[in-house]
C-alpha cells in the first residue's frame, strides 16, 4: 500500500470517523431533545387549555351572577311568577334576549322555575322544556363534529327565597377559543376535546380537519390508537408517539376535571421533527464539506511530502540501472530539500568516483595491453629464435650419427640419442609454444558449426595414426555452435588426442563425446576410461606446460589443453574437467548461445 | 489555451507529454461545459417554461462532460505510465481500496441527501423548484450511478497524475504539473460540493438560512475559482519553462 493511501486511511480513522461519530451523537442527542421538548410542549398546551377553560368558564359564572344579581331581572321574574301572563313573559324574554345580545358570545340565557322547567329565554324555543335544563350547576357539553358547549347555572333569589334559576349556555366564539386556536401547531397540528358518553361512547368535538360536522375516520383511528376511551376511563393523561396508516404523530391527552372531558393535541412527526430534520441536513452538508476541505488540504499535504520521495525514489532506481546523471528535485527548503541535496551530493561523488576508476581501468587497460603484447612478441621471437640454434643442434647432432656413429662407443651413442631426442621435444614445445602465442593475436571469425560432423571427423583423422587401438567411439547428436570452425577444431583435436592417448593402457578403450545444454549454453564433452588424474590437481590441468602424468609414461608439451582453454574463453565460454586415477576422465567446454540458437531452442521448447 | 500550446510544442511522445495531452483533451470537455452550464442556467432563470427541460439538461452537463473528460485523461495516463513501465497498468490501478473507500463514503452521503429530498422529483411550490424533474429510476441509472463513476474517474486521474509528476526530472515541470494537479482535485471536489448542493434540494437549502447557504454559495464560487485558477498557474509555468 503505498504511502498516499497510508496517510488517507490514517485520516480518514483519525479524523472523518471521529467527526461522523460525533456528528451522529450529536444529532441523536439533539434529536431526542427536540423530541422530549415537543411532548413537552404539547403536553403544556394542553395544560393551558386546561387553565384556558377555567377562565372562560369563571368568566361565564361572572356573566350568570350578575344576570341572576340584577335587579330588574328578579323583579321580571317574580312578576312573571305572580301574573304569569303572556305579556310578562314576552317582557322577560326581551330582557333575556337583550342580555344575550350584549353578552355576545353566549347561545341563550333561560330562566328555570323551580319545578325545573324553562319558562323563559332568549332562544323562545327552548320554553317549556324539561330536557335543556342541565343537572348540575356546570355541565361542559360534548357532540360529535360540533364545538363543544358550557352550561352554567345560578338561583335568582329574592328576599332571601329562591324564586327561579337562571341558566346561561355558551357554545361559539367563548368555547371556540378551546379549541380552535392552533398557534404553535404548525399546519398538521390539531386539537379537540373528547368526552365519555352513555353506553360507553365517545363523542369527539369538531377538529381543524373536519369538513362538516363529520368526524374524520382518520381522527377517530388516531384516537383508537392514542388509547383515548381508557384515558377518559382512568380519567389520566398520556403523552406519546403513535402511527396510523403510516403516519406518526405526537400527540398528548389530558383529562379535565372540571369539564369531566379530556383535551387532545396532536401533530404529525414530520413537522415536530422537522427542526430535527434540517439540523441532520445542516450536519450532513457541512459533515461533509469539512470533509472534503480536509481531505483536500490532506491530499496537498501528503503529494508534498511523498511527491519529492517518489522522486527520489525514480532517480535512485535509475542508478540502479546505471544512470548516474539523474539527479534529486530540490523542491523544498525542508528536511525532505535536504534528503535530495544530499542524495544528489552523493550522486556527484559517486560519478567522480566513477569517472576515476574508469579512467584507472582505462590505464590499467592501455598497461596490461602493452605487457602483454610485449610478452606475445616476447615469446613468438624466444620461440622463433629458439629455432635457429635449435636447428643447428639437430643437423649436427644427425651428421654426427651418421658420419661418427662407428666411432662412438655405447655410451656415447646413448648420449648422443639423448641429444636428439631432447631436439626434437624441445622443437615440439616452441611448436606448441607458438601456437599458444598465435592465439592470442589470431582474429575469431565465427559461423555456424555442425559439431557432430566436427568431431567425428577430428576422431577419424586421429584414429588413422594408431591402426591397432581398439577403441569404443560413441558419439552423441551434438548441438551446433557459434564459433570459430579452425578453433574449435583445434579443441576437439586436443581433448581426443588426449583421450587416446591417455586410454592407451586400456585393452578396450571408451571415448564418449556428447552434450547439453540450457537456455543460454551448450556444454560439450568427451569421456574417456583412461588414466584419470588426481582431482587435487584439477586446477593445474589447464595452465601452460602443466602435467600431470610423467613424461616417460605419457608424452606431451603441456600447453594442449592451455590452447583448449586459451580457445574457450575467447569465445566467451568455460573448460571443466573431472577424473578419477585410473578410472577415467571428463573433460568439457561451455559456450554461449548465439540469439540465433536461442530462438530456435525456445521454438523447439514450443 | 496556454496548456494547449505548450501540448501542441511537444515534438515526440514522451510521458510527460502524453500525460499533459490527456489532461489538456479532458479540461477541454470539462471547461467547454462549465461555459454551457452557465449560459443555460441564464437562459432558465429568464424562460420559466422551459425551467424543467433546462433544469433536466443541466443535470446532465454537471455530470457528462466531466465523466468524458476524467475517462479521456484517466485513459490517457494509463497509457503514459504504461509507456515507462513498458507494461499497461490495470484499469482499476494501485489505490483500488483508497479510491473505493472514498467515493463510497461520499456516495452514501449524496445517496441519503437525494432520497430525503422532498422535491427532488416535483416541484412544492414557485419557489421551491424540483431539483431533478425525473422519476426515481432515472435519477439512479443516469444520475446516480453516473456521478459516483466519474468520482471514482476524478480521484484515479488525479492520483495517476501525482505518479506522473514525481517521474519528472525538471523542478519547473514539477511544480507547474503540481499546480494542475491541484486544480483537478479543485474540480473534484467542487463537483461533489455541487451535487450535494442539488441532492439537498432548494426546500431544504433555504431552510438551513441566507447566512450558511451564502457561505455555501461563496465557497463552491471560490473552489471552483481556486481549481481554474491552479490550472491556469500550472499551464503558464509550463509554457514560461518552454520559453526560457
Amino acid at each position: 500500500m503505498s504511502v498516499r493511501s497510508k496517510f488517507l486511511f490514517l485520516f480518514l480513522a483519525t479524523a472523518i470517523l471521529p467527526l461522523v461519530l460525533l456528528a451522529v451523537f450529536i444529532f441523536g442527542s439533539v434529536r431526542d431533545n427536540i423530541t422530549k421538548d415537543t411532548e413537552t410542549t404539547i403536553q403544556n398546551y394542553a395544560l393551558l387549555r386546561e387553565g384556558r377553560s377555567g377562565i372562560v368558564i369563571d368568566g361565564l359564572v361572572d356573566k350568570t351572577q350578575i344576570v341572576a344579581n340584577n335587579s330588574d331581572i328578579r323583579k321580571s321574574v317574580d312578576a312573571y311568577l305572580k301574573v304569569g301572563t303572556a305579556e310578562k313573559q314576552r317582557d322577560l324574554n326581551g330582557a333575556l334576549a337583550d342580555i344575550a345580545k350584549n353578552f355576545g358570545e353566549v347561545k341563550s340565557v333561560s330562566i328555570i322555575n323551580t319545578a325545573q322547567q324553562i319558562i323563559a329565554s332568549s332562544d323562545s324555543s327552548l320554553i317549556g322544556l324539561q330536557d335543556q335544563v342541565r343537572k348540575q350547576k356546570i355541565v361542559f357539553n360534548v357532540e360529535d363534529g360540533m364545538l363543544p358547549s358550557i352550561a352554567v347555572q345560578e338561583p335568582i333569589t329574592l328576599n332571601n327565597t329562591t324564586i327561579g334559576t337562571i341558566q346561561l349556555v355558551a357554545q361559539g366564539s367563548q368555547t371556540a377559543s378551546l379549541v380552535r386556536d392552533y398557534s404553535g401547531l404548525g399546519t398538521t397540528g390539531d386539537n379537540l376535546f373528547i368526552q365519555e358518553k352513555a353506553g360507553g361512547q365517545m363523542a369527539v368535538s369538531s377538529s381543524r380537519f373536519s369538513k362538516g360536522d363529520a368526524v374524520p375516520q382518520e381522527l377517530r383511528d388516531q384516537l383508537v390508537s392514542m388509547g383515548a376511551a381508557d384515558t377518559l376511563k382512568k380519567r389520566s393523561n398520556t403523552t406519546g408517539v403513535a402511527t396510523v396508516s403510516g403516519k406518526s404523530f405526537v400527540y398528548a391527552l389530558r383529562y379535565i376535571p372540571a369539564l369531566d372531558a379530556a383535551y387532545v393535541t396532536k401533530i404529525d412527526t414530520s413537522e415536530a421533527h422537522q427542526t430535527v430534520d434540517h439540523l441532520r441536513d445542516g450536519i450532513l452538508l457541512f459533515a461533509l464539506i469539512f470533509s472534503l476541505l480536509a481531505t483536500m488540504i490532506i491530499l496537498f499535504f501528503v503529494h508534498s511530502i511523498t511527491g519529492p520521495i517518489s522522486n527520489l525514489a525514480t532517480v535512485a532506481r535509475a542508478t540502479i540501472g546505471g544512470n548516474l546523471g539523474g539527479r534529486a528535485l530540490v523542491l523544498s527548503k525542508d528536511e525532505l530539500g535536504d534528503l535530495a541535496k544530499a542524495f544528489n551530493f552523493m550522486l556527484d561523488n559517486l560519478q567522480d568516483l566513477k569517472s576515476g576508476l574508469e579512467k584507472k581501468v582505462q590505464d590499467r587497460t592501455r598497461q596490461l595491453e602493452m605487457t602483454n603484447k610485449d610478452l606475445e612478441s616476447f615469446s613468438y621471437s624466444v620461440s622463433h629464435d629458439l629455432r635457429a640454434p635449435l636447428r643447428a643442434i639437430d643437423g649436427f647432432s644427425r651428421i654426427l650419427e651418421e658420419d661418427y656413429s662407428k666411432k662412438l662407443d655405447e655410451d656415447g651413442k646413448r648420449t648422443l640419442n639423448t641429444i636428439i631426442e631432447s631436439t626434437k621435444q624441445m622443437g615440439r614445445l616452441i611448436d606448441d609454444l607458438l601456437a599458444f602465442s598465435r592465439l592470442g593475436r589470431q582474429e575469431v571469425k565465427k559461423q555456424e558449426i555442425d559439431m557432430s560432423v566436427l568431431a567425428s571427423e577430428v576422431y577419424d583423422e586421429l584414429k588413422r595414426q594408431y591402426p591397432d587401438r581398439d577403441i569404443d567411439f560413441r558419439i552423441k547428436k551434438l548441438p551446433s555452435a557459434y564459433a570459430d570452425a579452425s578453433l574449435m577444431r583445434q579443441v576437439w583435436i586436443n581433448y581426443l588426442s588426449n583421450a587416446i592417448k591417455f586410454t592407451r593402457n586400456n585393452p578396450k578403450a571408451v571415448i564418449e563425446v556428447g552434450a547439453q545444454g540450457d537456455d543460454d549454453s551448450v556444454t560439450y564433452y568427451v569421456k574417456d576410461n583412461g588414466a584419470g588424474f588426481d582431482m587435487a590437481y584439477a586446477d593445474k590441468l589447464f595452465g601452460v606446460f602443466q602435467r600431470l602424468h610423467a613424461q616417460k609414461d605419457f608424452e606431451g608439451t603441456g600447453v594442449g589443453l592451455a590452447i583448449v582453454k586459451r580457445v574457450v574463453e575467447r569465445h566467451g565460454g568455460v573448460v571443466s574437467a573431472k577424473a578419477e586415477v585410473n578410472k577415467g576422465a571428463t573433460v568439457s567446454f561451455t559456450l554461449p548461445k548465439s540469439h540465433n540458437q536461442k530462438r530456435r531452442h525456445h521454438h523447439d521448447k514450443k | 489555451m496556454v496548456l494547449g500550446n505548450y501540448v501542441r510544442s511537444f515534438k515526440q511522445d514522451t510521458v510527460s507529454s502524453l500525460a499533459l495531452k490527456a489532461t489538456h483533451n479532458g479540461l477541454v470537455w470539462i471547461i467547454f461545459s462549465v461555459v454551457i452550464t452557465a449560459l443555460l442556467s441564464s437562459l432558465r432563470t429568464a424562460s420559466p417554461d422551459l425551467f424543467p427541460v433546462l433544469t433536466i439538461l443541466i443535470n446532465y452537463l454537471y455530470v457528462f462532460p466531466l465523466l468524458i473528460g476524467f475517462w479521456i485523461m484517466y485513459q490517457g495516463l494509463r497509457s503514459a505510465i504504461g509507456m515507462q513501465e513498458q507494461k499497461t497498468r490495470s484499469f482499476f490501478g494501485n489505490d483500488m481500496p483508497i479510491k473505493t473507500l472514498m467515493v463510497l463514503i461520499v456516495a452514501s452521503f449524496y445517496v441519503f441527501l437525494i432520497f430525503t429530498n422532498p422535491n427532488r422529483q416535483d416541484a412544492i411550490n414557485s419557489f421551491t423548484p424540483a431539483s431533478y424533474y425525473l422519476p426515481d429510476f432515472l435519477i439512479i441509472a443516469t444520475l446516480i450511478i453516473p456521478v459516483i463513476v466519474t468520482w471514482w474517474l476524478g480521484f484515479s486521474v488525479a492520483f495517476l497524475l501525482s505518479e506522473v509528476i514525481t517521474r519528472s526530472v525538471n523542478a519547473n515541470f514539477f511544480k507547474a504539473q503540481t499546480k494542475i494537479l491541484y486544480g483537478i482535485w479543485a474540480i473534484i471536489f467542487t463537483s461533489i460540493v455541487l451535487q450535494a448542493l442539488l441532492s439537498l434540494g432548494s426546500g431544504r437549502l433555504l431552510s438551513i438560512g441566507l447566512g450558511p447557504l451564502l457561505g455555501l454559495v461563496y465557497l463552491f464560487v471560490i473552489l471552483q475559482g481556486a481549481g481554474y485558477l491552479f490550472i491556469s498557474l500550472g499551464a503558464r509555468r509550463l509554457n514560461a519553462g518552454r520559453t526560457k
